[in-house]
């Protein structure tokens, strides 16, 4: 009998911890003042207003990307709290690595508990978006001055779900010294580029002319370099009106020209499992030419290695007999719709906005990598500077990854795919010729268009 | 005698009282989430939008997608190839660590150093050794003159998945050793001498008193063993990821690019609960080996 009295005692004791560590702290906030403070009925008045005011205080979650630069986690963190202190608001304030973030945020809608507003890659945002899970920010993009193109980087539809804090538009890093040895100039067209890597590929010693990375395990760098080689030889994937024309002479021509890059090996044959890391690193490491990157890697050379910066020259994107695109991304702002404090992040985006100084001395920190949203401010001295200049300049021409298709879900859902690195691939390890990659691409276009 | 059944009786019982609560913990941690994924598996379920169930459709076009196909074959080698590798390298390194020699803490250590590293690291590491511009493997085939041309360990779709198994088997070998030098230690050396005086050879004494001295470890060290690999994610995202073109891709990483590249938790959601099935059926194999041996 003492036994199965025992066993039921523990056996009601154990699920009774159980459910208290499951549950929530709530009863520890609470909780009756040590011996020798306060009278009774006075701690008790005193927890009871502390419980009061703690549960009408509003905690903002903000999620902001975590960048290269240190200054602008420092800036980024001041502006949190002020924020917190003008507006008595608690703001619980997170770096989360660009490479976690999606994952993260996934988990976390599915878990009830998103943060309310993040900052983070137009293109992994922009997804969320599409997944109908951002809130409508028309009202904040009618209130400041934003510039053209900066009015079309949130615009799903005719929605705007993202607010732009900065474009970060990628440049041609060149290794002028490599080029100089062999009395090369800068290339102004792809063609021109690939004789000239020719000359200057030397795999024998560990040096690969050219670093473009085509693995599909996520990220933007490689679909957005085959977007526009495809748009620079006249090609489209999706036309203004939604429809498929992938299936091109052009696109066939663009995507032979890409194959001819790695079987002419001028590119790395790691290159096909390579993430937006492998460009930076291989860069980085010296073993590579030639690299297509926002200033991310100008921030890392400052950083670790100025003599590599000196021998580095940023250059426009080179033309294609059809043209000459640069894909250009942004950081935005994005509302999770099911947070708890839509109208408080809406407040944090306008106070951010609202310090203009502020804003322009943030963009400024981040060197050149980041260009601002805001109409006026290419003309301060900062944007004058000849070493800034291109990357402003580059901003201006920069299109949308998947120009010119229109804004809406399915455009985004096949840039994440990396549908065009995959037919890439096709070519390159499956021995596809270009024609068949363009059909395959076309096939997958279409499964994403045609889908009910 | 009825005292005595009695008495089993109520042990019994209090047994199965006294597992309420972890049963309980149990279902609450780890059945409801399986539950609603499997329930997922059936519906067209995107991240932050309602599932509407959608019966066997993912089913059906998991069957018919060749990725698939291919990443469980790559899982069924990927799995079969690690654990023969370090379950008969776990056998050798613990027998040889198991003999007097100078300097075996040394290597009992140094051995430790693959399992005690984080999976990150390792694979950053190997990345890094198997790039074939600056990484030390291609280097050093280069200068011994064996390869004439790097070897393209990570983007050559015929040798990238048998890279990612290298890793995984340099890391799992040390886990299978220490299990094997721990049950080795406790044998009784008399036994072997006594064996050495009846005439048995090396070979005999291991095949006779040492495998089925440890054959019990070594049944619960390849069942764990098994059920990690066969769901590693880490370690071929890190190295490979998956790629190219799917030729490393195994079952946890395609759920990976369904789930986080391709948006579509539900298609995920099938291709993971789709291999439910077989990890049960290894579990009862394992079941039925350690019921009959008892």
């Amino acid at each position: 009998m003492k036994r199965k009295l025992l066993s039921v005692i523990l056996a009601a004791s154990m699920v009774a911890a159980c459910l208290a560590g499951c549950g929530s702290d709530a009863g520890t906030e609470g909780a009756a003042p040590a011996e020798g403070e306060a009278p009774a009925a006075e701690a008790s008045e005193e927890a009871e207003a502390s419980a009061s005011e703690s549960s009408s205080a509003k905690k903002l979650v903000f999620w902001d990307k975590a960048e290269y630069v240190d200054e602008y986690g420092n800036m980024m963190k001041a502006v949190v709290d002020r924020f917190a202190e003008e507006q008595g608001v608690e703001v619980d304030y997170v770096n989360v690595p660009s490479a976690d973030m999606k994952q993260k945020l996934m988990a976390a809608i599915e878990a009830g508990n998103a943060p309310d507003l993040i900052v983070g890659d137009d293109t992994l945002v922009g997804q969320f978006a599409s997944l109908n899970q951002l809130e409508n920010v028309d009202d904040i993009m009618s209130e400041y001055d934003f510039t053209d193109a900066a009015l079309k980087v949130g615009l799903l539809g005719d929605t705007q779900y993202m607010v732009p804090q900065a474009f970060t538009a990628p440049g041609m890093y060149i290794r002028i010294d490599k080029w100089q040895e062999k009395g090369l100039d800068v290339p102004e067209t792809w063609e021109e580029l690939k004789e000239q890597a020719a000359q200057v590929n030397d795999p024998a010693n560990g040096f690969y002319a050219l670093g473009f990375a085509m693995g599909a395990s996520g990220g933007g760098d490689a679909e957005g370099f085959c977007r526009t080689i495809i748009l620079d030889w006249g090609g489209q994937t999706v036309d203004e009106e939604g429809n498929v024309v992938v299936n091109s002479p052009e696109t066939v021509e663009a995507l032979a020209f890409i194959k001819s890059l790695y079987d002419d090996g001028l590119i790395s044959p790691d290159a096909v499992t390579g993430d937006d890391n492998w460009n930076n690193q291989s860069y980085l490491a010296g073993t590579t030419g030639v690299i297509c990157n926002a200033g991310s890697v100008v921030a890392s050379m400052k950083n670790d290695d100025p003599e590599l910066l000196a021998n580095t020259q940023v250059i426009a994107y080179p033309a294609g007999p059809k043209g000459c695109y640069t894909l250009g991304g942004s950081n935005v702002f994005g509302i999770i719709a099911s947070g708890k404090n839509v109208a408080e992040a809406k407040d944090f985006i306008r106070f951010y906005y609202n310090d203009m100084d502020n804003y322009e001395a943030m963009i400024e920190v981040m060197g050149a990598m980041w260009q601002p949203v805001i109409n006026g401010m290419d003309e301060s001295e900062f944007w004058q500077d000849e070493m800034n200049k291109p990357w402003m300049e580059s901003s201006k021409q920069c299109v949308k990854t998947y120009y010119p298709a229109p804004s809406d879900d399915r455009a985004m859902t096949c840039f994440s795919s990396q549908l065009c690195v995959k037919a890439v691939q096709e070519m390159l390890i499956n021995g596809a010729t270009p024609e068949e990659a363009a059909e395959i691409l076309e096939a997958s276009f279409k499964e994403v268009y045609e889908a009910e | 005698m009825k005292r005595i059944e009695s008495q089993t009786v109520k042990d019994k019982r209090l047994g199965l009282v006294l597992m309420i609560p972890i049963v309980l913990v149990i279902f609450i941690i780890m059945g409801i989430p399986l539950v609603r994924a499997i329930y997922w598996s059936f519906t067209d379920k995107v991240v932050g939008s309602d599932a509407h169930f959608i019966g066997l459709k993912n089913y059906m076009g998991l069957f018919q997608d060749k990725v698939y196909w291919k990443s469980l074959k790559n899982t069924v080698i990927y799995t079969g190839g690690c654990i023969l590798a370090k379950l008969l390298l776990g056998l050798l390194w613990a027998v040889l660590l198991n003999q007097d020699f100078k300097g075996k803490g040394f290597f009992r250590t140094a051995l430790l150093i693959p399992w005690a590293l984080p999976g990150m690291v390792v694979a950053m590491t190997w990345r890094w050794m198997y790039d074939s511009t600056y990484g030390i493997i291609n280097s050093l085939l280069l200068s011994s003159g064996l390869v004439e041309m790097p070897v393209a360990w990570l983007s050559n779709p015929k040798i990238v998945l048998y890279s990612a198994m290298i890793v995984n088997i340099w890391r799992g070998v040390p886990f299978f050793m220490f299990s094997i030098l721990g049950v080795l230690q406790t044998l009784d050396k008399q036994v072997y001498e006594a064996a050495t005086v009846d005439g048995a050879g090396i070979f005999k004494q291991f095949w006779y008193i040492t495998l089925p001295s440890i054959s019990p470890v070594l049944k619960v060290t390849t069942l764990l063993s098994t059920i990690w690999t066969f769901n590693d994610f880490e370690n071929v995202w890190l190295v490979t990821g998956g790629g190219p073109l799917y030729a490393s891709s195994v079952i946890a990483t395609y759920t990976y690019d369904k789930a986080f590249i391709q948006n579509s938790l539900g298609q995920a959601l099938s291709v993971a609960t789709s291999v439910i099935p077989i990890l049960i059926v290894m579990m009862l194999i394992f079941s039925y080996f350690n019921k009959k041996e008892q």
